[in-house]
């Protein structure tokens, strides 16, 4: 399984690259931004999983979701953010992302939140 | 009234109930504050698994960076200001090592960013609690070292809310313009800021 990351911050990455090791998951790229995060992406076609930030400078999340689905892409894509409100789950959603992580997260939550995704992929 | 169906108590049941003492100075509504309370407590229970222990908040005419390593994110929109989150050197680096398994004993580059996060996880997660008033944040920034004085704007009643999380210490500063009616903010106790020996950084979002 690839994962690509994308957080403007290296700590956040960190944090969630290593929550996907605990988790077998070893195959890990990172971008800072939305804009680094399309150069990385390619066509997709080496990732299983977008997991993005929300906040971010150059691209935010969102836009980095829409990019991606407006490429053919159909790609998971999980948002983790500290955007709960509603609106902004409904705007991620219709972005294209698949589900929805709030931070702080726990890896039990990662885990679950993981394991869904796999099985929408499959 | 701004919220009238939620009470602090509802919140954050943990928060000490407002204090009327003669003397006291009115300050923005305590509901403002108990959602950086829960998000703080959130956090550090959720990504450290710490016990967090809420201590009594008072208001400062200015804020001293009591702690090691200290973060400042800005709001803007219905509630502008700033909001300081400072840690001790042991929980930054215990923070580090448990969130990225970084060991050090040393403030580093690593840690620096940890407690940016820290910061920007319980700025962001206060701010989905406050919806109602449109808040946007800003980058956090960190200060190293203790004794700096951050003044406010004069219209801002900085809160300060200490924190023990198993030994360790946490401390909050929130210094936000709440425009709403007098009559619902709650009142604390004001301590006057200490003598500082390190240099004044001064606020002034007119």
């Amino acid at each position: 399984m690839n994962v690509l990351v994308v957080d403007d911050s290296g700590v956040m990455r960190k944090i969630i690259a290593r929550s996907l090791g605990a988790l077998g998951v070893n195959s890990i790229e990172e971008a800072g931004d939305g804009r680094e995060a399309l150069e990385v992406f390619g066509d997709g076609s080496r990732f299983d999983l977008v997991i993005t930030d929300w906040n971010m400078p150059e691209m935010n999340g969102l836009e980095l979701s829409k990019q991606i689905r407006a490429d053919g892409s159909k790609v998971p894509i999980m948002m983790v953010t500290t955007e709960s409100e509603k609106d902004s789950v409904l705007k991620a959603i219709q972005a294209g992302v698949n589900d929805y992580l709030v931070k702080p997260f726990d890896n039990e939550m990662l885990k679950l939140k993981l394991n869904r995704l796999i099985k929408i992929e499959a | 009234m701004l919220n009238g169906s939620i009470t602090s108590r509802e919140l954050c049941p943990f928060f000490p109930p407002p204090r009327a003492a003669a003397g006291c100075r009115r300050i923005m509504q305590q509901f403002i504050l108990d959602a950086f309370v829960t998000a703080a407590t959130e956090v550090f229970e959720t990504m450290m698994g710490r016990k967090v222990v809420v201590g009594s908040p008072y208001v400062v005419t200015a804020a001293i960076c009591e702690q090691d390593v200290n973060s400042m994110v800005g709001l803007s929109g219905g509630l502008p200001g700033n909001v300081i989150v400072g840690v001790d050197r042991k929980l930054a680096i215990d923070f580090t090592e448990n969130v990225i398994g970084h060991a050090t004993d040393t403030i580093d580059e690593q840690v620096i960013d940890a407690v940016a996060e820290i910061a920007n996880m319980i700025v962001g997660a206060a701010k989905c609690k406050l919806t109602q008033y449109k808040l946007s944040m800003s980058l956090p920034s960190v200060i190293c070292g203790r004794g700096l004085t951050i003044n406010f704007p004069g219209n801002v009643r900085p809160v300060c809310i200490p924190f023990d999380l198993e030994g360790a210490k946490l401390s909050l500063c929130v210094g936000l313009y709440d425009e709403s009616e007098p009559s619902e903010k709650c009142e604390l106790p004001e301590i006057a800021a200490k003598p500082s020996r390190g240099p004044v950084l001064a606020f002034d979002n007119k």
